[in-house]
């Protein structure tokens, strides 16, 4: 899965969906290489507007985190668990994952 | 209940696998040299074999490849040899119920894995020494299953059945029908196989903590691990009933907030290296 962000919001570690080509369509940096924060600058010096990055699976997770919430407590009900402290929540957190991911 | 553990016949238990008897006989001499642990090993093939890959795995990362026994013995050191041939005998042991019908040990392995894998995470976070002691400990923790599963056929497939339509927990079940659970059979199991006192704690109170026990804390860690694998589904331990944990054990293992939510890839990872080295 992959995501057209900002340039400006573009941060070291992420990884490059497509390569990035000059105007004589020369690839100056290859996909899935993790940009670094030189590289950034050296895009916004060419005037690149947005990039295509590869989303990773905990990045998805971070945007569900309202589903999680939705699911955490159908979980709970289904458990019959109550006094819930946060370790608790910590564990019912890993079950919620473990749902969204054999989706 | 010791009553009807003996009409159990303790004496048809599965015995220590040779090599591991030897093993540890071997041990229990002041006089043991690298040499003759070795000698030990060495006659039981399959044992090594799987001893090299392991210590040759990334659960040990050593730069340079082990090629032998001795090798083995003089980087790790006899404990760590040790459990990990006790380690291959569990494995063995798993593997030789694969026939019971209507029992699919591979489910209980994967759950047993997991544990063993989630008790050693957990260890290393609390600061624990000999997390291969947890590890074992998780491995083993349900072995009462298997061989409940073997004397009681049928019966103990009943069990399992009602307790999940019912939505009973399994030992419940089990203590209402059969007056005594897998965890007593499992303890017995631990003796008889010359197990330690610690891993001996862990397979009898993993559901009901002993608080008094010198070992309270290390079974606090296999019972949190035991509901984690649950939750997650990691593999199917024949109970669908998930306990909430007891309170007193936040106490005992003072755990640092977001460490609980933040394990679930170690788990996974660890998880997938360990059934690569313990196949059944």
């Amino acid at each position: 899965m992959s995501q057209l962000i900002n340039i400006n919001d573009a941060v070291e570690g992420m990884v490059l969906a497509e390569p990035i080509f000059n105007k004589i369509g020369q690839v100056m940096i290859a996909k899935d290489i993790n940009i670094t924060s030189k590289q950034i600058n050296i895009l916004k010096m060419w005037g690149i507007k947005e990039i295509r990055i590869k989303r990773l699976e905990e990045d998805i997770l971070v945007d569900n985190s309202s589903k999680i919430q939705q699911i955490k407590l159908q979980i709970l009900n289904d458990l019959g668990w109550s006094n819930i402290n946060d370790y608790i929540d910590e564990m019912i957190e890993l079950a919620a994952l473990t749902k969204i991911r054999l989706r | 209940m010791n009553n009807i553990i003996k009409k159990f016949d303790l004496d048809s238990l599965p015995t220590l696998p040779t090599v591991y008897q030897k093993l540890l006989e071997k041990l229990e001499d002041p006089k043991a040299t690298v040499k003759n642990i070795t000698d030990t090993i060495i006659l039981d093939i399959s044992s090594t074999t799987k001893l090299l890959k392991i210590v040759n795995s990334s659960m040990f990362s050593f730069k340079s490849k082990i090629d032998t026994v001795s090798q083995a013995i003089t980087l790790l050191g006899f404990n760590e040899v040790r459990n990990t041939i006790l380690s291959i005998a569990v494995t063995d042991f798993f593997r030789s119920f694969r026939k019971e019908q209507g029992f699919k040990n591979l489910d209980l392995w994967k759950h047993s894995i997991a544990v063993a894998v989630i008790s050693r995470i957990i260890g290393k976070e609390i600061g624990y020494k000999n997390t291969e002691q947890l590890f074992i400990s998780g491995l083993v923790h349900d072995i009462g299953k298997l061989i409940m599963i073997k004397y009681y056929q049928d019966t103990y497939l009943g069990i399992i059945l009602d307790s999940a339509s019912q939505n009973e927990s399994l030992i419940s079940r089990e203590l209402k029908i059969l007056g005594f659970s897998h965890c007593d059979i499992g303890y017995e199991f631990t003796k008889k196989w010359n197990l330690s006192e610690e891993i001996a704690a862990c397979v009898k109170y993993h559901h009901s903590i002993d608080f008094q026990s010198q070992y309270a804390q290390t079974i606090a860690v296999v019972y949190l691990a035991n509901i984690i694998a649950k939750l997650m589904s990691l593999g199917y331990s024949g109970d669908s009933f998930i306990e909430l944990p007891d309170d007193r054990i936040w106490e005992i293992l003072n755990l640092k907030k977001g460490f609980l939510k933040s394990i679930y890839y170690d788990i996974e990872l660890e998880i997938n290296e360990s059934s690569s080295l313990f196949k059944i």
